[in-house]
Formats: structure tokens, C-alpha cells, sequence
């Protein structure tokens, strides 16, 4: 069906709609959807509630695989000894395996069920799925239970005959226009819909929009809720990452940055800086100063490492 | 400066605030433009275009009120001011512009 | 007390856990008039973290009366936290019980050996006792596994400092730029640390992180600007070594313009 055909049928609207449709179906269909949205929201948070403690061990076996990832890309303000010992450090110590949570596992592959971490995260995941499963079920068999059967509302803009059936499920009218839809379209249209309203109402990282989950649980299935990663393999894939990262020092050419920029210089030129040696007794007048310095910075960081 | 050099000066967390302040214009805009598109009685294409010229124009107003005219200070990418979060907010302005058409021109 | 005092003493209160500025004498004239005249009852959920702020600071002003009173209705409400154990260290320290203090941290720890606040505390309970070795030790460990911890990285760098251990320091330093590289507060003091510890190679890093300081900091930083005057006025006048004197030149009238400027 050609565009003008669909506009034309739309001119010539011939159906008119109960207005107790709009006040009893079609804005508490989206009231409620908007309530069951922020509710879901707080569920999730009072589920999530019972912190997760970590151990030690654990973290640091997670947070090298960061160290590394932080070295590789900021690794050029350092400069390039500094760079090479910490690349040498980490490499080593990802072969062997120093990091991991249990060093005599390495080359065992984890069992979820055993490792008691591993079912924690696992009934985490459960626990979103729930969250998230139960209310869309809900609203789904609702709508579908007390409001199928009519026309709800009909759409701006037009859509091709292959939605038709799905678009105006329960009405069955062969000539109506695809544009009329029933309360399962308007449904859908809020899911998706509401989803940024969400992030007026309850901020920018709320749990209550099931669309993101379900994506989420698309990825899941490839690799099964929370299944505890191979640590050991990801710190070799790290080690190899950050044996192959360069080098080049930011502050190879600082003196013509710093020159070019306040425009004491104009073109490229290689510079060599090398210095020589101060004079004893200028150094311990530095040496004062710079102690002086210190304190209090030492003054700072102390106030600072008190608080909690 | 390298470019290397200019990436490592952007702040991660000012860049996710930043994208978050375009979220929230975007999220209202198209709430607020999709009611207008609904109260004017906008169908087909008409509808579409309308959202696009708006969303232009937010994104306009984004890079020169928000981003005075600088947008590569705000982010990684300049060209983020333009598209961030233009498909996501094509949703709520379908859903508002469903709404009030249908309160408005549907239901006399 | 007009209704309208609690609540900018309530968004003060706010603003200094917020920032983490530590303010006893203010935080101790609030939390007496809000605790003592009543108005805990319009904090709501709010309370608990006034009462915690309130006591830390009545520790630090040696208000025991009020410590105790904020301690007390945070033990009745949170019997079992484990941040409420940790105040409850932090009044053994107050009171210099330092040995039932470590005490109670380590049984904290044995439970929860991720607890990140009791193990700062616990450092924090070496160094008053003077056992800069083990505070060294434990802060080490901590970073370990915490790389991502500024704050400590600079505690630790200070204790490596009041022993002269340079390089240490050093390498506290560079674990800070690579958390935060264009923070050029870090870049000062790491260029500092190799200035202090004198060797050629060192010094021409510190001249490169001066420099570096001066490009991240645009506002001439005196600190950074005055060091490379003395640095590179003292080495023409010795006139020695193949340094580059068209450099030295230009940065040292920058530096004159920028300080007549300044």
C-alpha cells in the first residue's frame, strides 16, 4: 500500500473511540508502567542491598588486570625507564601467575558450583532476572487479559500491512488501516519509549528500564550468568597486550612544547638538554626547600587518609 | 602536542557527566517536541522530519550554548554534541507524539 | 533558633562530608546544637552519617561527652556494623589505647580482610605509634591491591620522604601520574623528588617535569617556573657541559618577561 492511500484512509477517519478508552486504558496503561519502572528501581536496590564482600585476594586479582590496562595507556607520562621496570614487573608477574587468587589453580578451569564466589554472583544475576522477568510478565498478561479485543489508539504515522497482525492482535478486522492499533502496540510503545523518560525521573543509571537487561541478557547467554572468568588466562592475554605496548616519552620534546606554546618558537627542532651538576651547597638549599614542600603535602595526604 | 598527548588530557568522569547533561537535554527534548508534533496533529512523514529538524536545532543550541562552539573541549569526539543519544530519544518523541495525537485529534 | 539555622547547619555539615575537609571546631558547634536541642528527628535516614561525622570530629576536638552521646546512638541503631566497630576504634586511639585499637581492627580484618577503611586505620595506628616500618609495610600491601588509591600513594611517598628514601618516593610519584596524568600537582612534586635526589640524569628528568608542570599549568606555576630559573641561570654562569644555550636563553627571558608580567 502506497503512501497516499494510507494518508488518504487516515483523512477519512471514519472511527471515533470511546473517550472512557483513553481515560481507562490508555493513560493507566502508561501510569502504570511508569510506576511499575520506578518500582523496579527500588527493588533492584533493596535486592542488591546485601553488599557483596570481596576478599582481598580477589580484588587484587582482578584490579592487576586494571594496573596493567592503566600502564599501557598512560604508561607514555612516565618516563622511559620508570615505564620499562613496571612493564617488566607486570609481565613476569602475570606469567606466574603472582596475582591470582590462588596460585595452584592456574591451570584448572573453575567450577561455578564449587567456588562459593562464583554461586554469589550467580544468584545476583538470578536476582536481576527476577527482577526484571516478573513485572514485564505481569503487566504483559494484564494488558493482555483485560484489554485486548478493541482499538486503543492509532499512530501517527503510517506502517506497512506486515504489522497488521501484530499491531491489531484480538481485533481481527481485515479492511481497518494498520495505523488503528490495539493496547499491546501502546504497550510496547511505552517499553521502549519510557526507557530516557527513566533517566529524567530517577537519574542516569537506573535499574528501571528492562529493555538494557534484556540486551545484557542476550550477551549473558553466551557466556552463562556471572560464570567466574580464567583469571589466569586473562593475565596472559594482559601480559602479551602489554609486551607489545611501545614507548614513546610525552616529555621528549617538553622544552619546545612548553616554547612553541608561549611562541618563543616556531619550528620543530630536536633539543638536547642535558644538564651538569649543581653545586653542593645550592643543592642542600633546594634540598631545604623542597623538604619544606613536603611536609606539607605529608600534612595533607595524613588528614586525608584519616577520614573513611 | 600529540594527538596522543591531547587524548590523555581529557577527565573520564567529566566526559561521562558531560554525556549525561546531553542525555537529559535530549530525554526532555524529545518528550517536549514529541507533545508538540502530537497537539499539532503532525502524521507520516511529516512527523519524522519534524523530529529531525528539532533534534537538529537541540543539537545546535547543545554546541553553541552548551559547548560554546568548542565541543572537542567536551569530549573526545566533537562530532558526540551531534549524535549522542539521537535514536534513543527518537522513542520517547514517537511515544509522546502517539500520545497527544491520539488525546488530542483522535479522541474529539 | 529560627527553623531556617538547622538546615544551613545541616548543608554545611553536607558540604564537609561532601569535600572531606576536616573542620572540628565547626562541625562539633553544629552537631551540639542539632544533637543537644532536638533536631535529629528532621534529618531522617540522614542522621546516622551526621552522628558518625559529628563523633569523629568531638574525637578531634576532645569532646568526650558528645563523642560518647553520638557513639552511643550509633551502637544501639548499627550493633553489628563494622564501621561503627571502627569508630569504636577511633575512640580507643583518642583515648591512646593503641594496642586495643589494632586489636579490634585486626578482628575486623580476620572477617573482612577487604575492609578499606580499617585498614587505613590500622596504618594510621602504626604511625601513631611510631612504627614507621610496619606503616610502610602494611601501606604497601594495601597498594598492592588497591593500585588505583591516590590518597595512599601520597601517604605512602611522604613516609618513604621522612627517611630520604628518594627513589621510593619517586616511584610513589610515578604511580600517581599514571593515574592521573594531567593532575600537575603530581608532576611538581615527582619533579621535586628527583631534584632533591641529586644525580645528572635525575636533574634533566626534573628540568623535563618542570617544564611539564608549566604545560599542564598553564598559570605560570612559581614554584615550577622559579626552580628552572635557578637551574638554568646557575648553569650558564659555570659554563659548563654541552647544554643548549639557545634553550636556556629563551626559557630564562620567558621566565623574566613572565615574571615582570606576573
Amino acid at each position: 500500500m502506497s503512501h497516499q492511500v494510507l494518508s488518504t484512509l487516515a483523512e477519512s477517519q471514519s472511527l471515533y473511540l470511546d473517550p472512557a478508552i483513553r481515560d481507562w486504558v490508555l493513560i493507566p496503561i502508561m501510569i502504570v508502567m511508569v510506576l511499575v519502572g520506578v518500582f523496579r528501581d527500588q527493588i533492584t536496590v533493596l535486592l542488591s542491598g546485601g553488599t557483596k564482600k570481596a576478599t582481598l585476594k580477589a580484588i587484587r586479582e582482578s584490579k592487576v588486570l586494571m594496573r596493567g590496562a592503566a600502564l599501557r595507556s598512560y604508561g607514555n607520562h612516565i618516563p622511559p625507564l620508570s615505564f620499562l621496570n613496571r612493564k617488566n614487573y607486570l609481565t613476569n608477574a602475570y606469567k606466574k601467575g603472582d596475582y591470582l587468587k590462588n596460585p595452584a589453580s592456574m591451570n584448572q578451569t573453575v567450577n561455578p558450583m564449587t567456588d562459593p564466589q562464583g554461586m554469589e554472583m550467580m544468584m545476583e544475576g538470578m536476582k536481576k532476572n527476577i527482577a526484571m522477568i516478573i513485572p514485564q510478565t505481569i503487566i504483559m498478561g494484564w494488558i493482555n487479559f483485560f484489554f485486548s479485543g478493541f482499538v486503543l489508539i492509532k499512530l501517527p504515522f503510517p506502517l506497512t500491512l506486515r504489522f497488521k497482525s501484530m499491531l491489531q492482535r484480538g481485533v481481527e478486522t481485515p479492511d481497518m488501516d494498520v495505523t488503528w492499533v490495539s493496547s499491546l502496540s501502546w504497550y510496547f510503545l511505552n517499553l521502549f519509549g519510557l526507557r530516557s523518560i527513566f533517566t529524567l525521573l530517577l537519574g542516569e543509571d537506573n535499574a528501571a528500564d528492562g529493555m538494557r537487561e534484556m540486551t545484557a541478557m542476550s550477551q549473558m547467554t553466551a557466556s552463562p550468568t556471572g560464570q567466574p572468568q580464567d583469571f589466569h588466562k586473562l593475565h596472559l592475554a594482559e601480559s602479551e597486550n602489554l609486551e607489545l605496548t611501545p614507548h614513546s616519552w610525552e616529555l621528549n620534546d617538553i622544552e619546545h612544547r612548553l616554547l612553541t606554546r608561549y611562541g618563543k618558537r616556531e619550528q620543530q627542532k630536536i633539543i638536547d638538554s642535558t644538564e651538569n651538576v649543581i653545586e653542593s651547597n645550592e643543592k642542600n638549599a633546594i634540598e631545604a626547600a623542597s623538604a619544606s614542600s613536603y611536609s606539607e603535602h605529608k600534612g595533607k595526604s595524613r588528614r586525608k587518609s584519616g577520614k573513611h | 602536542m600529540t594527538t596522543q598527548n591531547q587524548a590523555s588530557l581529557y577527565v573520564s568522569e567529566k566526559i561521562v557527566q558531560n554525556v549525561k547533561t546531553i542525555t537529559f537535554i535530549r530525554s526532555s527534548m524529545s518528550a517536549i517536541t514529541g507533545s508538540a508534533a502530537g497537539i499539532l496533529g503532525l502524521t507520516g512523514y511529516y512527523g519524522f522530519i519534524f523530529y529531525g529538524i528539532t533534534s537538529l536545532f537541540t543539537s545546535f543550541l547543545i554546541w553553541a550554548a552548551k559547548a560554546q562552539a568548542k565541543p572537542s573541549l567536551y569530549f573526545r569526539n566533537g562530532l558526540d554534541v551531534w549524535t549522542e543519544g539521537i535514536f534513543g530519544g527518537l522513542f520517547s518523541y514517537v511515544l509522546f507524539w502517539t500520545l497527544l495525537y491520539g488525546i488530542v485529534h483522535v479522541y474529539d | 533558633m529560627s527553623p531556617f539555622y538547622y538546615k544551613t547547619a545541616i548543608e554545611t555539615l553536607q558540604e564537609l562530608r561532601k569535600s572531606g575537609e576536616r573542620n572540628p571546631e565547626l562541625v562539633v558547634t553544629l552537631g551540639e546544637k542539632l544533637i543537644y536541642e532536638g533536631y535529629t528527628g528532621k534529618l531522617g535516614d540522614e542522621v546516622w552519617s551526621v552522628y558518625e561525622q559529628v563523633f569523629i570530629a568531638a574525637l578531634d576536638y576532645r569532646n568526650d561527652a558528645l563523642a560518647k552521646t553520638c557513639l552511643e546512638r550509633l551502637e544501639k541503631r548499627f550493633p553489628k556494623s563494622p564501621r561503627v566497630k571502627i569508630l569504636n576504634g577511633m575512640k580507643l586511639e583518642a583515648e591512646d589505647k593503641l594496642d586495643e585499637a589494632l586489636e579490634l581492627y585486626d578482628e575486623i580484618l580476620k572477617n573482612d580482610d577487604s575492609n578499606i577503611a580499617t585498614i587505613k586505620r590500622r596504618i594510621a595506628v602504626f604511625k601513631a605509634k611510631g612504627q614507621d616500618q610496619r606503616a610502610i609495610e602494611a601501606l604497601t600491601q594495601y597498594l598492592d591491591a588497591f593500585y588505583n588509591d591516590a590518597e595512599t600513594w601520597l601517604e605512602l611517598s611522604s613516609l618513604y620522604l621522612n627517611y630520604h628514601l628518594y627513589q621510593q618516593a619517586g616511584f610513589c610519584l610515578e604511580e600517581l601520574i599514571l593515574l592521573q596524568p594531567q593532575n600537575h600537582l603530581y608532576h611538581l612534586k615527582y619533579a621535586e623528588i628527583l631534584y632533591t635526589n641529586d644525580n645528572i640524569n635525575n636533574i634533566n628528568l626534573a628540568l623535563k617535569e618542570f617544564c611539564r608542570v608549566l604545560e599542564l599549568f598553564s598559570d605560570l606555576n612559581s614554584l615550577a617556573s622559579e626552580r628552572l630559573s635557578k637551574v638554568y641561570s646557575l648553569d650558564s654562569k659555570n659554563k659548563v657541559g654541552n647544554s643548549n644555550n639557545e634553550l636556556r636563553q629563551i626559557i630564562r627571558d620567558w621566565l623574566n618577561e613572565s615574571d615582570k608580567s606576573y
